[in-house]
């Protein structure tokens, strides 16, 4: 074949060309330790990427949402650990006035189970970051128990609040007043019956207060479980997010060792290409003339 | 004449003949990297005394004995194949501009602004009391459709530039036309250096179309899909027509002569530039315009039927006159008062975050066909990588098909400084030993004048 000029120079243009941009990319993935940086690189990761990516973020807002769901339920169950002690704490004061028949005594014990019914009233009403906890979905406004001296009456809904925790997947993390307030009427049912100096009263206040007490019991062991599968779903949660940072880092990193090798391997085919070219370029008959 | 004058002129001629060829030789040295130039040729027939009496050196060496190398055959393959290359190397270009403006990256792209917007509904789904979290809503859905706005926009831009390109591609075609048809009046068939200018005008008209070349009596003939572009020594005119549908998106076609009658280009950079403005364009902004009605209804349907903090209920959170990417825009009456933002399915009730619920779960429904709104987001990414990945590999192996084209024909055609000054040293001794004859005839001469 007949060589010319023009065609080595082609030749050469188009094989430096081809080597700076092979040893560009290589570059360009060593630099932002990307293998896949855009779609055109390769769809398939790129998009797998993407979507990983997009469920690593869900799974993080998934965990923020326990987070504050735990919260809310740990504030919730601990002002009930209160309630329950203030009912025993009236429980306690209806065995003592029982036993003892003076009708002064009663009276005088009435002001302190009135003091307990108060405390519990005041717990149903706790606040969690301004808003109530026991109030169903009416969370603001006017307080959800009130107690006018004759009787509690509940202002709040049976309004569920939940946090989610996975696709289409909440979890309850309030428990509603009208679950407990079943007890504001058997703590006032024993301080009428210690006015009243009713004995008899007095005992059947005992019974419901330990059917309530029961009752609240197992409300609050609920609450727990809840607790415990909030936070086994966070561990779970924990796990696959691990998992899928390693995904995504398996289908757009690059293995920096394998792009040094293959950088060095394809600077090593430019030096040569531009040390032969040069002396190519340098042969000329040119030089042999005088 | 004859005898020794004779002799003096066949020395003559000799020389002058060497010079003439050591001027094509200076020639073909200077036009080592002229693009297009072939090397030139003295052809000559052998000076026979016995004829000189009766002719004039001038036939000899005028331009009927000049001929350029070069291979035919290679330059209409050339021309086919770089047709398809410039395709191809348009098509990639601007698809990869595309790829700049469709925000694809993993980490700032538009399927990243989406996923940001859902979890601020899940945000207001924890607090539905707290307007921070609104405020969080607004501004995500806010930049969600301002982002949408700018692409649609830079898509809208991008088409304008692009249109813009072809109807230049197209005047420059037609005026190479009208170039080819001018020169085809000169008649180029044997003068190498206007053969040379019009194989370089027909390998621009290549590269900017699909054209077949045919060789009349009356010159070169160009045709463009089967319709004469030029004649012979007449040349026509391509004309661009643009339409803008209903959709606001412009579609472009050619059309031969100022008539209606379309021409469909199908390689050479005008068709890369159109199938990038009719079809990849239109189609990205359809599926934007899909994805951003899509929305809109989604996320309308479900607020209007919300209530915000203070029981009103029925308002749209996007306005109600989304038609397409470019009009996604927010209320206006959200936008300037975030505590209309319905979070509850009830009124009067502050805790009851049902419908930032339902919004945040739009995440995972299948709104459009089988996909989810973000999974319809990357698979439009996704088309887009996958139809750069084949251009590409269209590309390089056409460009690999073109270079050995181009080799072949430089083997021929281009010029090799070793063989030039080789055949110059060769001319340099004919041109020597030309002059030695008139000398020796003025020897010669000069002897038999001392005779006498």
């Amino acid at each position: 074949m007949r060589i010319t000029n023009a065609q080595l120079q082609d030749q050469i243009i188009s094989f430096l060309a081809g080597n700076q941009e092979r040893l560009a990319s290589v570059q360009r993935q060593i630099s932002t330790s990307k293998e896949v940086a855009t779609s055109s690189d390769d769809p398939v990761k790129f998009n797998r990427a993407g979507r990983f990516k997009s469920l690593l973020k869900r799974t993080e807002q998934h965990l923020d949402n326990i987070d504050s769901g735990l919260a809310w339920i740990r504030v919730g169950a601990e002002s009930l650990n209160i309630v329950y002690d203030a009912l025993q704490q009236i429980r306690q004061l209806g065995m003592q006035s029982r036993s003892d028949a003076d009708p002064g005594a009663r009276a005088t014990t009435a002001i302190y189970v009135e003091a307990a019914i108060k405390e519990m009233v005041q717990m149903g009403n706790t606040r969690f970051a301004g808003r109530f906890l026991f109030g169903g979905t009416i969370t603001k406004g006017a307080d959800p128990f009130t107690f006018d001296g004759i009787s509690v009456t509940y202002a709040g809904n049976d309004g569920e609040i939940s946090r989610k925790v996975g696709e289409g997947t909440y979890l309850r993390i309030n428990i509603v007043g009208s679950e407990f307030d079943n007890i504001f009427d058997a703590g006032i049912a024993m301080r009428d019956a210690m006015v009243a100096n009713d004995g008899l009263a007095m005992d059947a206040a005992l019974a419901a207060i330990d059917t309530v007490s029961e009752e609240l019991l197992t409300t609050i062991t609920g609450s727990g479980s809840i607790q415990r599968r909030l936070e086994l779903t966070r561990d779970n949660l924990e796990i696959s997010r691990i998992n899928l940072q390693a995904t995504i880092s398996q289908s757009e990193d690059v293995d920096l060792t394998e792009a040094i090798m293959r950088f060095n391997a394809r600077e090593l085919g430019f030096r040569a290409a531009l040390e032969s070219s040069t002396r190519i370029m340098n042969i000329s008959i040119l030089n042999h003339l005088r | 004449m004859g005898g020794l004058s004779l002799l003096s002129e066949i020395g003559k001629q000799g020389m002058l003949l060497s010079q003439f060829k050591i001027q094509i030789t200076g020639k073909n040295v200077s036009n080592v990297n002229t693009e297009g130039y072939s090397r030139q040729r003295v052809d000559v027939n052998p000076i026979l005394p016995e004829l000189l009496s009766g002719f004039s050196l001038a036939s000899a060496i005028n331009g009927d004995t000049l001929r350029r190398i070069r291979e035919n055959f290679v330059d209409r393959q050339l021309w086919n194949q770089n047709s398809l290359l410039s395709r191809y190397t348009s098509e990639n270009t601007l698809l990869r501009q595309i790829e700049g403006v469709l925000p694809a990256s993993n980490e700032t792209g538009l399927g990243v602004i989406l996923d940001d917007f859902w979890s601020a509904w899940n945000g207001l789904a924890n607090d539905p009391e707290s307007s921070v979290a609104r405020t969080v809503v607004r501004d995500r859905g806010e930049t969600l459709a301002l982002s949408f706005n700018r692409v649609f926009e830079e898509f809208s831009d991008l088409q304008g530039v692009i249109s813009g390109e072809i109807k230049a591609r197209v005047s420059s075609l037609n005026e190479l036309a009208f170039q080819l048809a001018q020169l085809n009046e000169l008649n180029p068939t044997g003068n190498p250096d206007l053969e040379d200018q019009r194989d370089r005008i027909i390998g621009r008209m290549a590269e900017l179309a699909n054209i077949d070349v045919q060789r009349g009596e009356s010159g070169e003939s160009v045709f463009v899909s089967g319709l004469l572009l030029v004649a012979g020594t007449i040349s026509f005119e391509l004309t661009v027509q643009e339409s803008v549908g209903a959709d606001g998106i412009s579609q472009i076609i050619t059309t031969i002569g100022g008539t209606e009658r379309q021409i469909e280009i199908t390689a050479g950079e005008i068709s890369g530039l159109i199938a990038v403005h009719n079809e990849d364009i239109p189609t990205i902004l359809n599926n934007l315009d899909t994805l951003a009605v899509t929305i809109a209804q989604e996320v309308n349907s479900r607020h209007s039927a919300g209530f915000n903090l203070d029981g009103v209920t029925g308002l749209n959170f996007f306005t109600d006159t989304v038609e397409g990417a470019g009009s996604l825009a927010l209320n206006s009456a959200i936008l300037d008062n975030v505590d209309l933002i319905a979070s509850a399915d009830a009124a009067g009730e502050p805790g009851n975050s049902n419908v930032a619920k339902s919004l945040s779960d739009l995440v995972d429904i299948d709104t459009i066909g089988n996909q989810t709104i973000g999974q319809f987001y990357r698979s439009l990414v996704g088309t887009l990588g996958n139809r750069i990945q084949a251009v590409d590999f269209l590309q390089n192996n056409q460009q690999r098909i073109v270079d050995h084209l181009r080799a072949q024909q430089q083997s021929v055609a281009g010029v090799s400084i070793e063989e030039e000054m080789t055949r110059l040293m060769q001319l340099e001794q004919a041109f020597v030993a030309a002059s030695r004859l008139v000398r020796t005839a003025d020897e010669l001469t000069r002897t038999l004048l001392n005779m006498t």
